[in-house]
């Protein structure tokens, strides 16, 4: 009987063989490292094993409560995790390949001479409430989203739609100006709500028609999800009967819950618990390969002393990439100059060794730049309290300074200030963050935010000005379909951006989730758009 | 007595009134809006604005004070600009978990504290006075937070006996709930044990060296009947008010506490507004428990007539 099951557990599926073939091919090709590798493979081999079961309830610890019910309005992670659940968006992105595919849409096609994307949608699909599913939904989703008024953060991913046209029950047109590829990447956001809900959603419960319905936030409590029994599609429908989100602010806490089994899944923790968490057999610990999340520093060219290039220079050359991701990423990093990572079909390869790590440089730029020895030099970084990450970073970038003849200080405060200070007041000099959507498509990636795109709220003070030719190579790679166009213009913007450089990218992060074994089907997604539907309790 | 009574609660008002002004100051000074929070940092400049008017934030201060001041004249706290839910609502969720554990690590603490605090003063520089002073310093020592970690650690992760982290409500039975509270208890009530005792300590030792004590043992008293009639009765009363204190920072201090076990009590909450800067929730809630803890010492003070004659204001003429 032992050996049955041993042999059992050795055996693999065709299926199963040709992902963990494929990924390590994947891996090999883009640098990823053994672990993440097994990690990802465990994560991608789960829904293989056994066959799924119903039932049960699966309770996840989150880091920090949700703040808001409105599906177009929050931005935090947690948020994200949860309306994933409840909602259904027209686009989603693949967790394993990250590439966008149809949801709740059936298909998308580009007509009028590619100037109205026509958006199919499945008939029979009904939201929580019982009322019926019709493109009049997504009209009004869409239209409310690019409304001011309503106040979403989404809206820049949306503005190249000039108008919406219900075309039947099943079908719409989203009217543009041209292709816009940013779009279909776009709609894994928008969470499509009943139009009888109205725009002021923040003060209902969510109701969508996603896999799991809402049922209650208590604040600093949980958040409860009950199964959809009437979900349209049975493909992607959820297992458990029931989903609770607890928020556990304290990390140590959310890891003895998980040991002592009162959780039965950590969602996203310090890479720093990793080693430890793997040496547990009683956890299965995935970790998501480094591709969405980077790490970069906004510099704000508004004023000196980041108005000079070679100060921007000097700031790229500072850090020591390789040992900031080997002693506080435990390894789970990738050192890299551009949005996208070697899995990316935009990857520059060129950007690879743009820029390392060499403190003789910073000084020779600081001298070259009117600020010899640090002489005369100004600034200092801006941190968040509660993002260690970026307070190691901005250390480690000091020393360098500081061997180089200037000591910037560390300005720590709350989230809440460094966000106004960020995209109110602009009053700062430099900033580490992790923005997303490194693992979407360049068209999003470059259009969306207030980094890459020269918009006026831009973090940097970047306008389209400054780089000559960036603004036309980003709206070439953005507006048609043709990929080898769209590599070669997306090869352009990375290489102008490193020649400008308005702010330089460091590495991407990978994102580390632990769970007990008996947690099936769990594969974590990298921009935290995160559905539970597939994952199944075998206990 | 009743003119006291009244004269104390009047006082209470300016008081009140006066933590409202500074309190509504404080969050319009701090940097930072609930509309950038909530609409994230990647949000452009108009959709905050667009936010900040929705929710009156674009108005200037004596007019969001006074709106405020004229929703709680009708018992109307507000309510939160990101769960919509009212601060009524979500205090009265919140404040029975804080209550429950400040309620249970004072009992923790004056367990603790009552016969280490007499039994130090009655036997002093023995070793039982020694250690209990030692093991007081290591207590006060220990930062709060570390030692949730580690009771979390040992007594929930590794021998399981208790939940790591996390609340039961009552609802779902007495022993659940309590077996839920007794690790951030001990954590909470072991720290405010070791003031207590202190405070107990040098309490009863300045009673028992009084004449009065003397005297009664003098008079031939049994030891039993001096230290519990005589000395104890004397030394509870600046223990009293030392209790009713630190029943006031129990719970307004329970914000690490809460937080190490995931508990959704009211530290957690208001640390979670500010952060936010969720100003109605906030200001509500610290209102709240300066309210209480105004009312809390209202309480001892007025306990003390009853445990010391001398201290009853309407006999004060006939003491000259």
């Amino acid at each position: 009987m032992g050996k049955r099951l041993r042999r059992e557990a050795r055996s693999i599926s065709r299926r199963r063989l040709l992902s963990q073939a494929g990924l390590a091919l994947a891996g090999t090709a883009s640098g990823i490292t053994p672990a993440v590798l097994r990690d990802l493979a465990h994560a991608v081999a789960t829904p293989a094993t056994g066959q799924p079961k119903r039932g049960g309830t699966l309770t996840v610890s989150q880091s920090v409560d949700i703040n808001t019910l409105h599906p177009w309005n929050g931005t935090l992670n947690v948020w994200k995790v949860t309306k994933t659940n409840i909602f259904d968006q027209l686009s989603y992105q693949d967790p394993t390949t990250f590439q966008v595919k149809p949801k709740l849409a059936k298909s998308f096609v580009w007509t009028d001479n590619n100037t109205s994307l026509v958006v199919a949608l499945p008939s029979g699909v009904t939201f929580h409430n019982g009322e019926k599913l019709t493109a009049e939904d997504v009209k009004f989703t869409l239209d409310s989203i690019r409304d001011p008024k309503v106040g979403s953060w989404l809206r820049g991913f949306v503005a190249p739609i000039k108008d919406v046209q219900v075309l039947d029950d099943t079908h719409l047109k989203i009217k543009t100006e041209t292709i816009e590829n940013q779009l279909i990447p776009a709609f894994t956001y928008v969470d499509i709500v009943p139009r009888s809900m109205g725009t002021d959603l923040a003060k209902k419960n969510p109701i969508g028609s996603g896999p799991y319905k809402f049922v209650e936030w208590i604040p600093n409590d949980h958040v409860t999800l009950e199964r959809n029994p009437n979900y349209w599609n049975e493909a992607r429908a959820g297992h458990v009967d029931k989903i609770i989100l607890r928020p556990v602010t304290e990390l140590q806490t959310r890891i003895s819950q998980l040991l002592a089994g009162d959780v039965d899944l950590v969602y996203d923790f310090s890479l720093q618990e990793v080693p430890r968490l793997r040496a547990d057999k009683s956890i299965a610990v995935a970790v998501v390969p480094p591709a969405d999340q980077m790490f970069l520093v906004y510099l704000n060219m508004r004023k000196p002393p980041f108005n000079k290039l070679e100060m921007r220079q000097a700031m790229a050359w500072a850090l020591d990439r390789q040992g900031f991701i080997k002693n506080f990423l435990a390894g789970l990093g990738r050192v890299d100059n551009s949005p996208f990572t070697p899995q990316h079909w935009a990857f520059d390869p060129k950007t690879e060794n743009a820029y390392s790590y060499n403190p003789d440089t910073v000084g020779k730029l600081l001298e070259k730049a009117g600020y010899p020895k640090g002489r005369g030099l100004n600034f200092s970084f801006l941190v968040p309290s509660g993002y260690p990450e970026f307070k190691q970073i901005s250390t480690l970038l000091q020393a360098t300074f500081a061997s180089a003849g200037y000591r910037p200080a560390i300005e720590e405060v709350d989230i809440a200030q460094w966000a106004a200070r960020l995209n109110q007041t602009k009053d700062f000099f430099a900033c580490v963050d992790y923005p997303p959507r490194g693992s979407t498509d360049p068209a999003l990636t470059y259009s969306a935010g207030l980094f890459f795109p020269p918009v006026p709220a831009n973090y940097l003070g970047l306008t389209p000005d400054m780089i000559p030719g960036y603004v036309d190579e980003i709206r070439k790679g953005a507006t048609t379909l043709e990929r080898g166009a769209r590599k070669s213009a997306y090869t352009k913007v990375q290489e102008l951006w490193l020649e400008y450089l308005p702010g330089p990218i460091y590495c991407h992060r990978s994102t580390a989730h632990a769970h007990r074994p008996y947690v099936s089907g769990f594969v974590p997604h990298p921009a935290f758009q995160q559905s539970f539907a597939d994952v199944w309790l075998a206990k | 007595m009743a003119r006291y009574l009244i004269w104390r609660a009047v006082s209470v008002v300016p008081t009140l009134l006066g933590i409202t002004v500074l309190v509504f100051l404080v969050t319009y000074f701090i940097p930072g809006d609930p509309a950038q929070v909530l609409a994230g940092a990647e949000a452009p400049p108009e959709v905050v604005a667009s936010l900040r008017h929705q929710w009156g934030l674009d108005q200037p201060i004596y007019v969001r004070y006074g709106v405020w001041m004229g929703n709680i004249a009708r018992g109307n706290l507000g309510e939160s600009y990101f769960s919509h839910q009212t601060v009524l609502r979500l205090v009265g969720r919140a404040f029975p978990v804080t209550l429950e554990l400040a309620l249970l690590a004072l009992v923790i603490a004056v367990a603790i504290a009552v016969p280490t605090g007499i039994i130090s003063a009655v036997r002093p520089r023995s070793w039982f006075d020694l250690g209990a002073t030692a093991v007081g310093f290591i207590g006060l020592s220990i930062p709060g937070f570390w030692l949730g970690i580690m009771l979390i650690y040992v007594f929930g992760a590794e021998l399981r006996w208790l939940p790591a982290g996390g609340f039961t409500p009552l609802s779902q039975g007495l022993p659940a709930n309590i077996r839920s509270m007794i690790l951030p208890a001990i954590a909470l009530g072991t720290f405010a044990s070791t003031q207590l005792m202190r405070y107990l300590r040098a309490g009863m030792l300045d009673v028992l060296n009084a004449d009065y004590i003397r005297t009664a043992r003098a008079k031939g008293l049994a030891a039993a009947m001096v230290l519990v009639r005589h000395a104890m009765r004397n030394a509870l009363i600046p223990f009293m008010t030392v209790l009713g204190v630190q029943m006031g920072y129990l719970l307004g201090g329970t914000v690490i506490t809460e937080s190490v076990f995931a508990l959704p009590g009211v530290g957690r909450l208001v640390l979670n507004a500010i952060l936010n800067r969720d100003y109605q929730v906030a200001v509500g809630i610290i209102l709240l428990i300066a309210a209480a803890f105004v009312l809390v010492n209202l309480v001892v003070d007025l306990l003390y007539p009853v445990l010391d004659p001398r201290v009853r204001l309407g006999q004060a003429t006939s003491w000259r």
